[in-house]
């Protein structure tokens, strides 16, 4: 349940940065795996986005994509999810659609990316809220900003990259809990690397390990 | 002669028994004053250190339920500004609209390539080339 969600965050936030010019994947056929690993460096999974289908053109672009969350051994934990990312006049709206069986609804503002970054930059605040399966989650996003740019290499390649820092103050079953993430973004490509802090501490660290 | 010695000696035995007799009586009763004073002033040190004792304590507990006031009405204070803050409508629109104004003055830089969504990629393997935006 947690790491689903923790990965629909990632998507709807990742896909959220595709307004207008964007900073993420519309390359149809591309697939991105990212390799996650916990606090001590080790490998707790992976998680695949392909990118299915791109239609339209200019400002109004849709792309579909199908994601997928295996565990260390590479054992599927979730069904294949298709999301749908529609684009109009630079507004991003994602339908992350849900697992076989699972029904998952997101609503709330929209949290986009703009088509261009600078160091300093301050980005879009909101309130979203996750559902699934009738249990919800709201997600708030207190803090948004690009706070450096970065060139990373990884096993996908090397990527210049701005760094958005983000924290979001989440509330299940009324506890309440507070996240930051640090996300390395590159044109074209999408979140190269996500590092989850809890309590200032690293959690995990989601990797671009395969982009092909 | 013998018998007036007698009388004599008995009157002296008499009033010296009769002494010894009230002395004691006398000695007991000043021991029995002095038992009773000591006792009443045991008593009411111990009185006084057990009010001193129940005063202090009392205090203690008249601070700990102050505190205790203090804090809980702290709590219910902070319960109600998050509740209040939780339920009040954010007007992020207006934020972010402010947000965006305060990057008017930013200056992008080479890396933002706006024309080419694969500058970003550096150098990738051959085979994770970076494909050109669809445009």
């Amino acid at each position: 349940m947690k790491r689903i969600i923790l990965f629909l965050l990632t998507t709807i936030l990742t896909f959220s940065a595709f307004a207008q010019r964007p900073y993420g994947c519309v390359t149809q056929g591309k697939t991105l795996e990212y390799t996650t690993y916990d606090a001590d460096d080790n490998v707790t999974g992976y998680s695949v986005t392909t990118v299915k289908s791109v239609t339209g053109s200019g400002s109004d672009i849709s792309v579909t994509c199908d994601n997928q969350i295996f565990d260390a051994g590479r054992n599927s934990i979730t069904s294949t999810m298709e999301s749908t990312i529609a684009y109009n006049n630079g507004e991003a709206t994602a339908n992350v659609g849900g697992y076989s069986g699972i029904n998952i609804d997101v609503s709330g503002d929209k949290i986009t990316l703009p088509s261009r970054l600078a160091v300093g930059m301050q980005l879009d605040l909101g309130k979203m809220t996750v559902s699934i399966e009738g249990i919800s989650t709201s997600v708030t996003v207190i803090e948004n900003e690009v706070i450096d740019r970065e060139e990373i290499t990884t096993d996908a390649g090397t990527f210049k990259c701005y760094v958005v820092k983000q924290t979001t103050e989440s509330r299940v079953f009324g506890i309440k809990g507070t996240t930051t993430t640090k996300t390395w973004y590159a044109r074209g490509v999408g979140a190269v690397k996500i590092e989850t802090y809890v309590k200032n501490r690293i959690n995990s660290t989601q990797i671009l390990t395969k982009y092909e | 002669m013998k018998r007036l010695l007698v009388i004599i000696l008995a009157v002296a035995v008499t009033f010296v028994t009769a002494d010894a007799q009230i002395l004691r009586s006398l000695g007991q009763k000043a021991k029995k004053a002095a038992e009773r004073a000591v006792e009443r002033t045991v008593e009411k040190k111990v009185e006084e250190k057990v009010e001193e004792h129940v005063s202090n304590a009392v205090d203690k507990a008249d601070k700990a339920i102050t505190d205790s006031i203090n804090k809980n009405n702290d709590d219910d204070e902070e319960e109600e500004e998050t509740t209040k803050k939780s339920t009040q409508k954010v007007d992020y629109a207006a934020i972010n609209a402010e947000r965006r104004a305060a990057n008017k003055s930013l200056k992008y830089d080479s890396w933002d390539i706006t024309g080419d969504d694969n500058g970003a990629a550096v150098s990738a393997p051959s085979s994770t080339s970076v494909a050109p935006q669809q445009s």
